[in-house]
């Protein structure tokens, strides 16, 4: 019969996950049998995940025929996000050298104002 | 085969969609590199929605620095364009246009269409712009949309 101590290590390990298979089937032997108010909380745990199997059983893995599709989408996807960003970067900078060259244009230097409120008035 | 001439319709369509921005025009020459080198000029192109919040629908514009007899030649081609406008403002320098804002013919759907046109002598070269603008916009609009002046 191992101590107190010996079982509060493995709920250590346990938790650490780096417990080895027979020192983890021990342990469950152990939690299951024992009353120690001090193993409620590692019990606790303990059950949630055995609750967790015994209801979804085992872990669904997507078929290898779609990681190739998902991962191609996802390419795609992030190729797409960065082109967007960067035409959208390139015409930002595009609009703002029309604004720049058309503001130079009609604020220009040249006493223009006269003549041009001519031709809006017309 | 289908491909080829789908890409070619396309193509053909665009080609021709970029020839008409300017249609009938002088400066139509200068635009398609024919006048000065498309490598010399600096060109910017902008259509479409971008446009939308200006009231466009097309921006051209170029910038290059030429000799004495080039210029004289786009100041030939701005001149052409601006004859027989009725809504034309042209400013000469010691001889030399050095700016002009030509209200052009709208489109037959109604777009209005502007050149305009700006130089600078710089020692014997001339750093020149000239812009072709088309949309709804009128030109009280533009004006007050990029005159910073009046504001």
């Amino acid at each position: 019969m191992r101590d107190k101590t010996y079982y509060k290590q493995l709920c250590d390990s346990w938790m650490d996950a780096s417990i080895p298979k027979a020192e983890e089937r021990r342990l469950k032997a152990f939690l299951a049998a024992t009353d120690d108010p001090v193993f409620d909380d590692i019990k606790a745990v303990a059950g949630y995940f055995e609750c967790g199997k015994a209801i979804h059983g085992h872990v669904h893995k997507r078929p290898f025929m779609w990681y190739v599709p998902a991962s191609a989408a996802a390419v795609l996807a992030i190729a797409l996000a960065v082109g967007t960003i960067g035409t959208s970067k390139a015409r930002k900078s595009e609009l703002a050298s029309m604004e720049s060259t058309l503001t130079a244009f009609f604020s220009s230097g040249v006493d223009v104002e006269a003549s041009l409120s001519e031709l809006i008035d017309r | 085969m289908m491909k080829r001439i789908l890409l070619f319709v396309i193509s053909a369509t665009l080609s021709l969609g970029s020839a008409m921005a300017q249609e009938g025009l002088y400066v139509e020459d200068l635009f398609e590199g024919r006048v000065v080198p498309q490598s010399q000029m600096k060109r910017s192109f902008i259509s479409g929605s971008s446009l939308k919040p200006y009231n466009l629908d097309t921006y051209k514009s170029l910038t290059f620095t030429v000799d004495e007899a080039t210029f004289h030649s786009v100041e030939i081609l701005i001149l052409n364009d601006a004859q027989g406008t009725e809504d034309q403002q042209l400013i000469y320098d010691e001889g030399h246009l050095v700016y002009a804002l030509v209200c052009l013919p709208p489109t037959h759907s109604g777009l209005n269409r502007f050149l305009c046109f700006q130089a600078a002598k710089a020692g014997r070269l001339w750093d020149t712009t000239v812009v072709y603008l088309r949309g709804v916009a009128s030109i009280g609009d533009l004006d007050k949309m990029f005159n910073k002046k009046r504001k």
